[in-house]
């Protein structure tokens, strides 16, 4: 790891300091909090359970950050156990992947960057009670957040054409930037799609087509998905963010801070954190406030571990859903075998998208909806491993031959999905497994819920007839069974009723007038699609009321 | 690939030779496809060592190059042994991923264990011939200590060349992958402007 000097960190605080403000985790939400408080004048420190890695540490090495993990976390220091129902025993698997970095998965996501729709906010409205499923509306509608959607775009830099999807919502400003170059995978999307019908347009992404507020725009690498950007093209809190809120001068990032619990005192208010630094030394940090930006897992697992006797069934837990309603958004995977050159391994992995199936028509009796993407996002060890017909041969000559073939000439068709949130599905901690530290292991529990299923099945009918439809000259399916293990949402979920959500809709702890939570886990339901930018607009708007209520004195209750 | 050609018994022969007065360059005009084994040992023989491995023995390195030949075999492009696959699974072992050596002694033992099964003399897999080797393989091609193998094969073939596979680029090179920090459109054959104009005549409106 390198440190640039030039950007050493303009303020430090000591654990004896009573900062404004503890942030725990730098993510896709922790840095857009920490820039705002900071610039709003507070006292910010931010601690990163990981690695404070700079551009300069990215490589287009697959190894370094697959088996490597450089960019995400470490099974082999925070092992995860799996069980498919609470009914089963929990086994060894590391079933969930985040960033963990600063930056967090702002830093290796894909960058595509959607919006919600009006009615994500409202589903419960809109389908009634689902069996099995915990439906409910959001505390807030989309016309509450577009403004910091917006923001958001601004702010970090986004690349798009307003109006060019036609079934985008309503948005108050433009987009800041073009939209990147057409790919190959993108004009056979748009032959595709309009032949269906459908109404492809160019996909929005959080990477810069143009220079943009100091940085210079994307070089069309490739190595989007899963890596680093070198050229800090991508808008990452890292490249973002987190500098902004260095240069205030009151915001120290502190990373390899690893954050095992959160202090309360008598009266049931927060006064800090206690933390593993680098050397696993703890440290008790004190602040007048914390807000906890840790991932839709890690935040429902420190507040399981912040437990007390005032608080015995975890901090901020009085309802009893922390945890619960673990979601990832649905999928379904389709490849396809061009007759010409695709080169998908060139230039951002999605340059079009379609969302006319973005809300089922109700004569499929299936709940929610999504969006289909064509990409290309293997890199060739990837690509070699799993990247082929399932039916393909998997060594020898023919299989060399096969992946010589196809690396150049293939493209596939992603559909992003609802899943609907369910009481049985959770984040808790494992009774037996410790991590390095010697803290409970993060357990999640998870099965399907059937409308999910039924979904991924029609989406993956629309991937092969897109894919057909584009003119491939070979597709295939991937199994609809292998569920997703990133965007971890809905584990605090907000609401306005103390009895059934963990924070309200400004994100603040019902039970803890000075504690917040900002992330993933605030999602009340998954939405149709990609998840980040609604948590950072949510972060934006968050740390904007958040701001408000210490001004005013309203923090300590 | 004949197996006239198999380069276990070649390397061997390199660093007999290298163990004199051979160097790499000039061994490298007598088998190019062998360079980055060559390489490695010339590496060991300008220090007066026979090759070491950190986390193989000897007879790992020998039946995991096998192995490793049978599921990326040398066509017009190297194959996995060519572009030094083995020193990768042993640079993967002592260094990303120790933890992960006993899974891969199991895997081997497993390989040999099936050798055994189809020819009951075999010292081990690494002596069968191809036909054997790839008659054992389809034996165990459904079991997690082959899927290991494979894993690790497919991995040193493609991985970045400075974890000691992929020599000159070679796995890339075979699929038409190049890495750069830079590219420009058009990317491939479906966004040239004049292929865009004629199938996207929408564009032009």
């Amino acid at each position: 790891m390198t440190r640039d000097v030039r950007q050493a960190p303009a303020v430090r605080y000591a654990p004896t300091d009573d900062v404004d403000f503890v942030i725990v985790g730098a993510g896709a939400a922790g840095g857009v909090v920490a820039r705002e408080l900071a610039r709003s004048g507070f006292r910010v420190l931010v601690l990163e359970q990981g690695p404070y890695l700079r551009e300069s540490d990215f490589k287009h090495d697959e190894l370094l950050v697959g088996e490597g993990h450089q960019l995400t976390n470490i099974p082999s220091l925070q092992p995860q156990t799996f069980r498919a129902t609470a009914d089963d025993k929990a086994t060894r698997r590391d079933y969930l992947i985040y960033g963990r970095m600063v930056g967090g998965g702002s830093v290796h996501f894909t960058a595509n960057y959607w919006r919600l729709h009006e009615e994500d906010f409202i589903e419960r409205t809109r389908y009634g009670s689902v069996p099995g499923a915990a439906l409910e509306d959001w505390p807030i509608r989309y016309a509450e957040l577009e403004p910091y959607y917006s923001r958001a775009e601004w702010e970090l830099g986004v690349s798009g054409i307003a109006g060019a999807n036609p079934f985008d919502p309503p948005r108050s400003r433009p987009y800041p930037l073009p939209p990147l170059p057409i790919k190959p995978s993108g004009v056979l999307m748009e032959i595709g799609a309009r032949k269906l019908g459908w109404h492809p347009a160019p996909a929005p992404l959080a990477i810069i087509s143009k220079s943009y507020r100091g940085r210079s725009g994307c070089q069309h690498c490739g190595f989007c998905e899963s890596f680093g950007c070198e050229w800090k093209a991508k808008s990452s809190t890292l490249a973002t963010m987190i500098p902004e809120a260095e240069r205030t001068g009151r915001c120290e990032i502190r990373p390899n801070s690893y954050v095992r619990r959160i202090q309360t005192d008598s009266r049931g208010r927060v006064t800090g954190v206690v933390y593993f630094d680098a050397q696993k030394r703890e440290v008790m940090q004190r602040a007048k406030a914390v807000v906890v930006c840790a991932n839709g897992a890690e935040t429902p697992r420190l507040l399981l571990m912040s437990a007390s006797n005032q608080f015995p069934n975890g901090l901020a837990n009085s309802s009893g859903v922390v945890g619960k309603h673990l979601m990832f958004n649905g999928g379904a995977f389709a490849g396809a075998l061009f007759e010409h050159e695709v080169n998908g391994y060139k230039s951002v992995q999605v340059s079009r998208y379609v969302q006319d199936h973005y809300r089922l028509d109700p004569k499929h009796g299936i709940v929610g909806g999504g969006g289909i993407d064509m990409r290309f996002d293997w890199y060739p060890i990837s690509f070699a491993m799993e990247a082929l017909p399932t039916d393909a041969p998997r060594w020898g000559a023919d299989f060399k031959k096969m992946v010589r073939e196809y690396f150049t000439r293939t493209a596939y068709a992603l559909a992003h999905t609802t899943q609907l949130p369910q009481e049985a599905s959770t984040i808790t901690l494992d009774p037996e497994l410790k991590d390095a530290w010697g803290l409970p292991a993060i357990r999640t529990t998870f099965t399907e819920h059937p409308n999910d299923m039924k979904l991924y099945q029609f989406f993956l009918e629309r991937n092969l007839e897109l894919l057909n439809a584009a003119g491939a000259t070979r597709t295939w399916a991937f199994s609809i069974d292998a569920p997703w293990q990133v965007h971890l949402l809905g584990t605090c979920r907000m609401g306005n009723d103390p009895k059934s959500s963990v924070v309200d809709k400004f994100h603040r702890a019902h039970d803890v007038p000075n504690l917040f939570i900002v992330d993933g886990s605030s999602f009340v339901t998954c939405g149709t699609g990609q998840p980040t930018m609604t948590i950072q607009a949510l972060a934006f708007r968050a740390a904007e009321a958040i701001a408000g209520f210490a001004k005013r004195g309203e923090i300590r209750g | 690939m004949s197996h006239a050609t198999d380069p276990v018994r070649s390397r061997r022969d390199f660093i007999a030779l290298l163990g004199t007065t051979a160097s790499t360059a000039w061994l490298a005009t007598i088998w190019p496809p062998a360079i980055a084994d060559a390489r490695e040992a010339g590496d060991a023989a300008s220090q007066g060592q026979a090759p070491r491995y950190r986390a193989l023995t000897k007879q790992q390195a020998e039946d995991f190059g096998a192995v490793a030949d049978r599921i990326i075999p040398r066509d017009d492009a190297p194959g996995a042994r060519d572009v030094g696959v083995v020193f990768f699974a042993d640079h993967l072992l002592a260094t990303f991923s120790p933890a992960r050596k006993p899974e891969f002694d199991q895997a081997l033992a497993a390989l040999n264990e099936a050798a055994r099964k189809h020819v009951p003399d075999a010292g081990s897999f690494a002596s069968l011939t191809p036909t054997q080797q790839d008659e054992t393989l389809r034996s165990i091609e459904t079991t997690d200590a082959f899927n290991l193998l494979r894993s690790i094969t497919i991995s040193g073939y493609f991985s970045h060349p400075s974890h000691r596979g992929n020599r000159d680029q070679a796995g890339w090179k075979a699929i038409g992958f190049q890495d750069r920090m830079s590219w420009t459109s058009p990317f491939g054959y479906y966004d040239q402007p004049d292929v865009m104009a004629r199938l996207m005549p929408w564009r032009r409106a």
